[in-house]
């Protein structure tokens, strides 16, 4: 099918940058998922790709060659937008065949393939209806749908769920993930919400500011972000971040002193920090748990319980407030003194610059 | 008037009904100013049509039967002005349409200067129809100081003498001028409320520029056009100003549409009777109109 590579592309909107130099290669038959806060380039990038923003400098290659002149219809490629962006006035089947209708195919093989890419997305009974009558859920397929028909070598999809209740967006995650698999395409996913991200990627791609701070398998960038930014970006409820400052090094990790006089040992490198230096200490929310001889001491400012789980936000004796993830029920009450055990070994030690130490090994799920 | 009763039949009845008789006393005041405002002139239109009054001879008067109506149609001045109305409409229709659609396209890209062009292309809406008709007439169409005739000599052409030789082309041209920016202004709003996703989309689906036009733009400004013919109907049906300045309904009767029509024959042959006659077919004209414009372009909005 297609590989896609990216080589320092740029794009500056007169003296603004806004893509500031993103090197990228996309496999075949690879899902890769551009995730970032809203303004750092996401959407700008995959409309580069899709050849509906100019690229400013850098080469942007499908298959080994450089398309960068290419228009977005002799690209190979098909986007599903964020507003679906369906034909008002065309019916389901116009909608679908558009594509093919202007290259000039004969009636009978678009509606075969219309009807092909219906019967893949369960939407036979709605063919002769207008967009309008059809639910959100209904438009969204029917947009992928006009992707489908036309057999692109890459998918783009912008945002295409974040118009979708909670219960649909679910739903829709699955069909697209089995979508990815039934037609072995490559696909390119850009959105802001971290569980499609995570749910839905071989490969994500964490963006800010038009940099790209982090490449890597969802559980890589869960168990092992290379700085601060990602660390705090991957993750619900928010990584936990306490300033400290490193007691001491050796061959078995670091060890970092926090507020409040707690030592917290992580099995990180030590080869570019000394004693002294001031780092940051990432904590996982579930990386902690209430326990009688734990290193952290505060007391417990709100506890909110899922059911399945168990927020617990506690005030630090320096006044941080961290969150606490805990299995199951918990029965501690507000104000109520706790001790936090910290587990060192899923702990991230950020330097000044807010590069991570890499950990000494790696997860084994991670790559 | 017409239009509004039109409108009404196709609006379905309103649920709360059984509101209405409570609000009927209240609604009485501004019903009845409005009932008379509309009926009084109606129903003395109709009385003189019927009538003989001529303003300059007193002494004839008492009915005249249907005579006035039978004179009008017998006459083939009628006929022309009818003809002539239709021509001027559908011309200054097809061109504005047209026309305004192109140049909203055009004004919705972007260009140094927008703003300032944008401006000037609306300002003709804004000089009043017989200033218009003066400007075209003697400081363009004229032969000897227009900016046409000078132009064509520069090229080394016989002038035209444009009110004499071409006198609907002409009228058409001016009312066109000035009606050209209303359907431009509305068009580009509608132009500007389509979705951006949607051309992008379209390209990506392979269409060009043409492509782009007739299957997503032209579709999306079905229902801005149609407002747009429906109301420059219902004014062009009415022009005199233009044609009063310019040709005074002539050469001949070569540019006397049916409002001209009425007015030479009330103040210029003092036959009120007649004119009244006039203006009745001339109302029954634009309720035939109407009813078919409100219907097909209230169908058109319920999409």
């Amino acid at each position: 099918m297609a590989t896609l590579n990216l080589r320092n592309i740029r794009k500056s909107y007169g003296p603004v940058e806004t893509i500031k130099g993103v090197d990228l290669d996309i496999a075949d038959q690879e899902f890769v998922v551009f995730v970032g806060p809203s303004g750092c380039g996401k959407s700008t990038l995959l409309r580069m790709i899709a050849g509906l923003e100019e690229i400013t400098s850098g080469d942007l290659m499908i298959d080994g060659k450089r398309v960068n002149d290419v228009g977005p219809a002799d690209r190979g490629l098909a986007m599903v937008f964020q507003s679906y962006a369906l034909y008002p006035h065309m019916t389901v089947r116009n909608n679908m065949a558009f594509a093919l209708k202007l290259a000039g195919v004969p009636k009978e093989e678009r509606d075969r393939k219309v009807d092909e890419a219906a019967r893949i997305l369960q939407l036979g009974p709605y063919l002769d209806r207008t967009p309008k009558e059809l639910s959100g859920g209904q438009r969204q397929r029917v947009a992928i749908g006009r992707s489908i028909v036309r057999n692109p070598r890459v998918f783009l999809f912008d945002e295409p769920l974040s118009n979708l209740d909670a219960a649909l967006r679910g739903q829709m995650r699955i069909e697209l993930a089995r979508l990815h698999e039934e037609l072995a395409a490559t696909m390119v996913y850009v959105t802001h919400d971290q569980v499609e991200a995570m749910t839905m990627a071989d490969k994500i791609v964490v963006l800010q500011s038009g940099v790209v701070e982090q490449v890597g398998s969802p559980l890589e960038l869960y168990h092992h972000p290379a700085n601060l930014f990602v660390g705090g970006f991957i993750g619900s409820p928010r990584m936990n971040m306490l300033p400290g400052r490193i007691a001491h090094v050796d061959r078995t990790g670091v060890a970092v002193d926090v507020a409040g006089g707690a030592r917290i040992v992580v099995p990180a490198e030590s080869t570019n920090v000394a004693a002294g230096n001031p780092v940051t200490l990432g904590i996982r929310p579930e990386a902690m748990r209430p326990e009688p001889a734990g290193q952290l001491a505060g007391e417990v400012l709100l506890a909110e319980r899922l059911g399945g789980l168990t927020l617990l936000h506690v005030t630090l004796t320096d006044g941080q407030v961290v969150v606490v993830q805990l299995e199951g029920s918990d029965s501690t009450r507000p104000h109520q003194p706790v001790r936090l055990l910290v587990d060192g070994e899923a702990c991230h030690v950020f330097n000044e610059a807010g590069r991570a130490l890499p950990h000494l090994e790696r997860h084994p799920l991670a790559a | 008037m017409s239009s509004a009763s039109a409108t009404s039949v196709a609006v379905p009845p309103r649920s709360d009904t059984s509101r209405t008789p409570s609000m009927m006393p209240l609604l009485a005041p501004a019903v009845g100013v409005l009932l008379i405002w509309s009926i009084v002139p109606l129903v003395m239109t109709v009385w003189f049509s019927f009538k003989n009054y001529n303003l300059m001879d007193p002494t004839v008067s008492g009915w005249a039967g249907i005579d006035n109506y039978s004179y009008l149609i017998t006459d083939p001045d009628f006929w022309v002005s009818l003809l002539n109305t239709l021509v001027l409409v559908g011309s200054v229709l097809v061109i504005t349409v047209v026309g305004g659609t192109l140049l909203a396209v055009l004004f919705d890209q972007n260009f140094p200067g927008q703003g300032v062009a944008r401006l000037l292309a609306i300002a003709p809406f804004f000089v009043m129809p017989t200033v218009a008709a003066l400007i075209w007439k003697n400081l363009m169409m004229h032969p000897i100081y227009g900016v046409l005739g000078s132009v064509a000599r520069g090229l080394g052409m016989t002038p035209i003498d444009w009110f004499a030789d071409y006198p609907m082309v002409s009228v058409i041209i001016i009312v066109s001028w000035e009606w050209l920016p209303f359907a431009l202004l509305i068009l580009l709003t509608a132009v500007q409320s389509l979705d951006r996703e949607q051309l992008e989309a379209a390209r990506m689906d392979g269409a060009g520029a043409f492509a782009q036009f007739f299957y997503i733009t032209l579709p999306h400004l079905r229902r801005a056009i149609s407002v747009v013919v429906m109301i420059e109907t219902i004014f062009l049906l009415t022009i005199f100003a233009e044609i009063f300045v310019t040709t005074a309904g002539g050469p001949g009767n070569a540019t006397t549409n049916l409002a001209f029509l009425i007015y030479a024959r009330a103040l210029l042959q003092f036959d009120v009777g007649g004119a009244s006659a006039g203006g009745i077919v001339a109302i029954l004209l634009a309720n035939i109109v109407a009813f078919f414009l409100v219907r097909s372009v209230a169908r058109n909005l319920e999409v």
